[in-house]
């Protein structure tokens, strides 16, 4: 089992305790709240089988620590902290989006190093929000 | 945090983003809270199911990469 499995195998858990611990005053709630509960949880499922694109997006730490060189294409759309050659200017971060490719510094050309921090998809390719740009 | 806005400022549906960086997106109950992207300037959109009762908060503030003045250089040769 992978890490990335493991991770939402826990999340999965972390939902079914939420369903069996749901506070008692909230049993009187609106009813669609508990049928909110259970598509999530559906959703945990099925990416547990690890069939089709998921729908919401994840919090988005999942691929972070990787390192990317200029000319690279940006895989994921995100905050990246970019690490200069020879110290000529301390790491900064910067957004990139998913499909563009790292560009080359002005001063430390390709020796750039892009490294990812946080990944969160783009708010119009999200699917509660798309098509609205 | 690095990168974190001042005090939480809230934002709407319609309002101008200040800063480009990782949002966090609150829905009206039919949806936990997610993150997305969205750069400076551009207008948050209101939501498909919850409408403009969605709420906007920034998590973690970047510059476009674009606007850093290391990869100016490259990108006004594409343009």
């Amino acid at each position: 089992m992978n890490e990335k499995t493991v991770n939402l195998k826990k999340s999965c858990d972390a939902l079914q305790g939420r369903v069996y611990n749901f506070p008692h005053k909230l049993m009187h709630a609106p009813k669609k709240l508990l049928p909110n509960l259970e598509l999530r949880l559906r959703h945990h499922r099925f990416q547990l089988n690890g069939e089709g694109r998921s729908r919401h997006h994840s919090p988005g730490e999942q691929h972070t620590g990787k390192t990317f060189n200029a000319g690279q294409p940006v895989i994921e759309t995100g905050i990246y902290e970019v690490l200069h050659d020879r110290s000529h200017r301390s790491a900064h971060e910067v957004v990139m989006l998913r499909g563009d490719a790292f560009p080359p510094c002005d001063s430390c050309a390709d020796r750039v190093r892009f490294r990812l921090v946080r990944t969160a998809p783009y708010i119009f390719q999200d699917e509660d929000f798309e098509n609205q740009e | 945090m690095q990168g974190a806005s001042q005090a939480e400022q809230v934002y709407k549906a319609g309002d101008e983003a200040p800063e480009s960086g990782v949002y966090t997106v609150r829905h009206h109950l039919h949806r936990e809270n997610h993150s997305a992207t969205v750069f400076k300037g551009e207008r948050f959109p209101s939501c498909v199911h919850c409408g403009t009762a969605v709420r906007f908060v920034l998590a973690r503030r970047a510059t476009r990469i674009l606007e850093d003045a290391d990869f100016k250089q490259d990108s006004q040769k594409d343009e």
